[in-house]
C-alpha cells in the first residue's frame, strides 16, 4: 500500500536496476566478459572484446529492453481497454496473427526471410486488429465482444499455424524456434523494425489520460466528452503496432504483456500515468533477464527467451490465479 | 443558463418503441425529477437528454442547437451526467476523481492550472468532502462515494447536472444526505438538476418540477402538488393510495392502500 | 397446450431420426471416400459379406476403424462439452477453452519424451493426469464469485497459452519430438482398430455415466441453491461430472490429439434443437458430435486434395467462426 504513494521512487529504483542488469548482461554469453572489461570497452579505453560487445551484445541488450517495454505497454493498454486483467496481446490473438503471417512467409518464401519477415509479422497483427474492429463494429466495441472475438481469431490463427507446420515439415524446427520467441542472432539490423515503437511514444503519452477516463465506464467517459470508439480504436492500434514490431523482431514470445502490467499495478496502482512507464520498465527487465539467463545458464547453448519467460511466467500466473480466487 | 429541450423525441430499440413522441422542456434553475414505473423509459429519457443515446426520431436541443451536432466535449462543458452505476478503479482517491471532472476543459497536454485547482477545491467544499479528499473510493461509505461522484460532476463546471437514480443503492440516511446536497447545490449555486428517482415520496418532496412517465409518454408534468394525485399514482403505478400533506414540509405524501383493481398493464 | 407438447415431441422424434440417418450415411460416405473411392454397394458388400478382396481389407482395416473412431471421439468430446457448460453455467465452456486439451497434450508430450518405450495404452493415463491438471487450474479460477464469459474465455486462453508454450518449449529443446507436432493438431489419420480398442471402454463408460447423470444435471442448471433445495448433492454431482469430463476428453486426446471446438459447438446446437432438458441434450449431443466429426473428417480429405489434413484444422475452421458468432450474440449468451 505504501509503495503506491511513491511512484516516482519506484520508477527510479526500477530504472537503476535495469541499468545494472543491462550492464551485467553485456558480460554474459559464450565468452564471459567481466564487468570491468565491459566498462573499459564502453568508454573506449580497451578493444579487447570490442567486436562481441558492439556487434552482438549491445544491440541484443537494447532490443530486449525495447521489445520488453513495448510488449508490456501493449499489454497494459489492452488490459485498460478491455477492463480485464487477463487481457494481453497473446491472449487476444494479436501475437498469433503476427505469428501466422510470419510463419507463412518463412515457409513459402524461405529466401525472402530477412526482409519480408518483419513486415509480415506486422501485417498479421494489423489484420487481426482490423478484423477485431470490423467484427465488433455493430456492438459499439463493447469490451466483452472485443475480448471474445480476439480469442476466437487467435484460435483460427493457431489452426493456420499448425496447418503450415504440418504441410511443410522440413521447416518445423526453425518455425517452432521462431514461434517460441528468441533473441538469438538478432542485432543492429533488427533495430529498424522497432522504430515505430519509438515514434509512438509521444502519442502514448497523450493518450494516457484518455485511458484513465475510459476506466470510469463508457457512459461516464462520454459524459466527460470523450469519443470512446475513437479512443479505443486508437489505443488498440497502438497496441497492435507495438506488438507487431516486437513479434517481428523476437517471434511470438509470451507472458510479458500479461504479467508486467500486473506487477506494475501492484507497485503503483492503476493510474495510467504511472502504470504505463512502470510496466514498460518491468517488461524490459523481464525480457532482459530471460535472455541473459537463457544465455548464461548452460553456455554455449542458448535457451530461447520464450521458454524462460514461460517458465518464470507460468508459476507467477498460477499465483495470480490463486490471489484472484482469494480476493473473491 | 443552459437550455435543454426535447422535441418529438422517439426512441426504439430492436423495433420495440420505448419513448413515443415526447416534448420536454427542462426548467432552468430548478430541480426536475422524472418518475414512472419500471421499464417505462425514464432512464432512457435522461440518457438521451445527456446525448448518451441517439434518438430514433425527433431531436434534443442544447441551447437551441441539436445536441448531436455539438462535439461531445462541448456538451461536457455544458452538461454533466452521473450514470447509474459508475465504475472506478478502487485505488482512486476522491481528489483524483474530482480532477477527471476538468477533463473536458483540458487540451491534449493536460496540465492543471490554478483555476482548475480552485474549481476542484470548491467542488470538494460544496460536497463537504475536503477532509476525505485523500481517501480511496473503496474506503468510503455509499453516501460518501456518491458525494465524491457529485463533486466530480461539479468540477465539470456546468449549469446542468443530470443524475440517473443517484440514491438507488444507498440506505435511507445516505439517500437523504445526497438529496439534501443536491437541493443545496440548486438553491445556493443555481444549478439546474434533472434526475430519475425511484422513490415517489422523495421525488414529491425534493422536486420543483415533477414529470411522470407512462408507457413511453409523459403522463403529466408540473409542480408536485399539481402532478402528485391519487389518479396519477393509480394510472402510472397501478397502485391505489391516499395522498396527504406531509406534516414536516407540507409536500404531498403518498400512502398506499392496496393494489389497483383493474388489470395493470404497461 | 397439449397440441404444443405433441408438436414438440413429434419434432424431436423427427430430429432424432434424421440424426441417426445422417450418422449412418456419414459412416458409409466416410468409408467410401478417400484416395481411392469405393462405391457404396461395394461398401455394403464389404461390411455384410466380407471376402478377401483388397477392397474389403482396405475397408475393414483402415477405413471402418477410422469412421468408428471419428464417431466415438465426436460423441465423447460433445458430451464432455455439454457437461462442462452445464456445470459451470457458462456456454463457452469446453475441453479446449478449459485447458483440458492443452493439459493432456503437455502430459503426453512429456511422457513420450521421458518414456519413449511407452505403450499407447498407458499414455492414456498420462493424458488423464494432464487433462485433470489443466481443467482444475481453469476451474479454480472459474468457480468462485462472479464469472463472466470473458473471464472464462480469457482464463482458459491464458492457461492454454501457458501449457502450450511449455509443450512447444519441450519440443524445441528435444529434437526427436518433432513427429509429435502432427499429433498436436488433432488427427484421426492412420488410426486402426487397436486405437478403437483403447478408446472404446473409456468412451462407453463415460458416455453411459453421463447419460445416467442427465436428470441431476438438469436440476443443477437451475442454480446451486435451487438444486440443494430439491435434494441434490451439488458438490458430488460436480465432482462426478468433472471425472466423467476428464475421462471422455482425456481418452480422446490420448488417442487422437487435441481436437477442438466440437465440445463448444455441439451443445449449443443440441440445446437449440431439443430444448433444455439434459436427459435429452446429453444423448443428442453424443449423436450430433459423432455426426459432426465424421463429416469434418470427410472434409479433411478434400481441403488439401490429394493430401489429407488433420481433422483438428477443419474443426477449427468451422468452429472459430461459430465462436465468433456466439461472441457477437452478446447478452444472449446466458443459458
Amino acid at each position: 500500500m505504501n509503495a503506491k504513494k511513491h511512484p516516482y521512487g519506484i520508477l527510479s529504483v526500477l530504472l537503476i536496476i535495469l541499468v545494472m542488469i543491462a550492464f551485467i548482461s553485456l558480460g554474459i554469453g559464450a565468452v564471459y566478459t567481466s564487468p570491468v572489461e565491459v566498462f573499459t570497452n564502453l568508454i573506449g579505453k580497451s578493444q579487447s572484446n570490442h567486436f562481441i560487445l558492439f556487434n552482438y551484445r549491445i544491440p541484443r541488450m537494447l532490443l530486449a529492453v525495447i521489445v520488453g517495454a513495448s510488449l508490456a505497454v501493449s499489454g497494459a493498454i489492452l488490459q485498460g481497454i478491455l477492463k480485464n486483467p487477463l487481457a494481453s496481446p497473446d491472449v487476444i490473438g494479436v501475437t498469433k496473427g503476427s505469428g501466422l503471417f510470419a510463419v507463412a512467409v518463412l515457409i513459402i518464401f524461405p529466401g525472402a526471410s530477412m526482409v519480408a519477415l518483419p513486415f509480415s509479422a506486422f501485417l498479421g497483427a494489423a489484420v487481426i486488429a482490423i478484423a477485431l474492429m470490423l467484427f465488433s463494429y455493430t456492438q459499439s466495441t463493447k469490451t466483452h465482444s472485443l475480448a471474445l472475438i480476439g480469442v476466437a481469431l487467435g484460435a483460427i490463427c493457431q489452426a493456420g499455424i499448425q496447418y503450415f507446420m504440418i504441410k511443410f515439415p522440413d521447416n518445423v524446427n526453425t518455425t517452432l524456434l521462431w514461434l517460441t520467441g528468441s533473441l538469438w542472432g538478432r542485432g543492429w539490423n533488427e533495430m529498424w523494425f522497432l522504430i515505430p515503437c519509438l515514434i509512438l511514444i509521444p502519442l502514448i503519452i497523450i493518450f494516457i489520460s484518455k485511458l484513465d477516463i475510459l476506466n470510469l465506464g463508457d457512459e461516464m467517459a462520454v459524459g466527460l466528452g470523450e469519443r470512446i470508439k475513437y479512443v479505443r480504436y486508437t489505443l488498440l492500434s497502438i497496441s497492435v503496432i507495438l506488438t507487431g514490431a516486437s513479434v517481428a523482431v523476437v517471434g511470438s514470445i509470451g507472458f510479458i504483456g500479461l504479467i508486467s502490467p500486473h506487477i506494475g499495478r501492484r507497485l503503483v496502482g492503476s493510474r495510467s500515468k504511472f502504470l504505463l512507464p512502470v510496466s514498460a520498465l518491468i517488461g524490459a527487465l523481464f525480457l532482459l533477464l530471460a535472455d541473459t539467463v537463457g544465455r548464461g545458464v548452460v553456455p554455449p547453448i542458448e535457451i530461447p527467451s520464450g521458454i524462460v519467460t514461460a517458465i518464470i511466467g507460468a508459476p507467477y500466473f498460477l499465483y495470480l490465479l490463486r490471489r484472484e480466487q482469494k480476493n473473491k | 443558463m443552459t437550455k435543454l429541450t426535447a422535441e418529438k423525441l422517439s426512441i426504439s430499440y430492436d423495433s420495440t418503441s420505448i419513448i413515443n413522441n415526447i416534448d420536454l422542456h427542462i426548467p432552468e434553475g430548478k430541480i426536475s425529477i422524472i418518475i414512472g414505473s419500471n421499464g417505462c423509459g425514464k432512464s432512457t429519457i435522461l440518457r438521451s437528454l445527456a446525448r448518451l443515446l441517439k434518438p430514433t426520431q425527433g431531436c434534443i436541443y442544447l441551447n437551441g442547437k441539436d445536441i448531436h451536432q455539438h462535439s461531445s466535449k462541448e456538451v461536457a462543458k455544458q452538461l454533466a451526467i452521473l450514470p447509474q452505476s459508475p465504475e472506478a478503479p478502487e485505488d482512486l482517491t476522491v481528489k483524483e476523481l474530482c480532477y477527471y471532472g476538468r477533463h473536458p476543459h483540458k487540451g491534449l497536454f493536460a496540465r492543471y492550472s490554478t483555476e482548475d485547482h480552485k474549481i476542484v477545491s470548491d467542488a470538494l467544499q460544496s460536497t463537504k468532502m475536503e477532509h476525505l479528499s485523500d481517501r480511496t473510493l473503496d474506503a468510503l461509505s455509499g453516501g460518501q462515494r456518491q458525494r465524491a461522484w457529485i463533486a466530480m460532476a461539479l468540477a465539470q463546471g456546468t449549469d446542468l447536472l443530470l443524475l440517473d437514480e443517484p440514491t438507488t443503492y444507498l440506505d435511507l440516511a445516505h439517500q437523504i444526505e445526497v438529496l439534501e446536497l443536491l437541493r443545496n447545490l440548486n438553491k445556493q449555486q443555481n444549478r439546474t438538476i434533472v434526475m430519475v428517482l425511484h422513490d415517489l415520496n422523495q421525488a414529491a418532496r425534493y422536486a420543483d418540477h415533477l414529470i411522470s412517465i407512462s408507457s413511453g409518454k409523459i403522463y403529466t408534468e408540473g409542480s408536485p402538488t399539481q402532478v402528485f394525485t391519487e389518479e396519477m399514482i393509480e394510472e402510472v403505478f397501478g397502485l391505489s393510495c391516499k395522498i396527504i400533506d406531509n406534516p414536516v414540509d407540507h409536500s404531498p405524501l403518498c400512502i398506499p392502500t392496496g393494489i389497483y383493481k383493474k388489470n395493470f398493464s404497461k | 397446450m397439449n397440441k404444443n407438447i405433441k408438436k414438440q415431441r413429434a419434432r424431436r422424434y423427427i430430429i432424432g431420426f434424421i440424426s441417426v440417418f445422417l450418422l449412418i450415411a456419414g459412416i458409409f460416405i466416410h468409408v467410401s471416400v478417400g484416395s481411392s473411392s469405393i462405391g457404396i454397394t461395394d461398401v455394403i458388400k464389404a461390411l455384410f459379406q466380407p471376402d478377401n478382396s483388397k477392397q474389403t481389407t482396405v475397408i475393414q482395416t483402415l477405413r471402418l476403424p477410422r469412421a468408428v473412431l471419428a464417431a466415438l471421439i465426436g460423441a465423447s468430446l460433445a458430451v464432455a462439452g455439454a457437461l462442462m457448460q452445464a456445470i459451470t453455467r457458462n456456454s463457452l465452456a469446453s475441453p479446449q477453452v478449459f485447458g483440458v486439451n492443452a493439459g493432456a497434450s503437455l502430459a503426453i508430450v512429456v511422457a513420450t519424451i521421458l518414456f519413449p518405450e511407452l505403450h499407447s495404452k498407458t499414455t492414456v493415463y498420462f493424458a488423464f493426469l494432464g487433462s485433470a491438471l489443466g481443467g482444475i487450474t481453469v476451474y479454480l479460477f472459474a468457480a468462485g464469485g462472479k464469472v463472466t464469459h470473458i473471464k472464462l474465455a480469457l482464463a482458459g486462453m491464458a492457461v492454454h497459452l501457458f501449457l502450450s508454450s511449455l509443450t512447444q518449449g519441450v519440443i524445441v529443446l528435444n529434437e526427436d519430438a518433432t513427429d509429435v507436432l502432427y499429433w498436436l493438431v488433432g488427427s484421426i489419420n492412420g488410426k486402426n482398430w487397436s486405437h478403437v480398442l483403447i478408446l472404446l471402454p473409456w468412451s462407453v463408460f463415460g458416455l453411459l455415466a453421463a447419460f445416467i447423470m442427465g436428470r441431476s444435471i438438469s436440476i443443477l442448471v437451475l442454480g446451486e441453491n435451487m438444486a440443494t433445495g430439491l435434494g441434490e448433492k451439488v458438490q458430488w454431482i460436480r465432482l462426478v461430472s468433472g471425472v466423467i469430463v476428464i475421462i471422455l476428453a482425456g481418452s480422446s486426446v490420448a488417442v487422437a490429439g487435441p481436437i477442438g471446438f466440437i465440445g463448444l459447438m455441439v451443445p449449443h446446437i443440441a440445446r437449440k434443437l431439443v430444448g433444455g432438458d439434459y436427459q435429452r441434450i446429453l444423448p443428442f449431443s453424443a449423436l450430433l458430435g459423432g455426426i459432426l466429426l465424421i463429416y469434418a473428417d470427410i472434409l479433411s480429405r478434400f481441403i488439401a486434395y490429394p493430401f489429407e489434413s488433420p481433422v483438428g484444422i477443419v474443426t477449427a475452421l468451422i468452429g472459430a467462426p461459430f465462436f465468433l458468432y456466439l461472441a457477437r450474440k452478446g447478452r444472449n449468451i446466458k443459458q
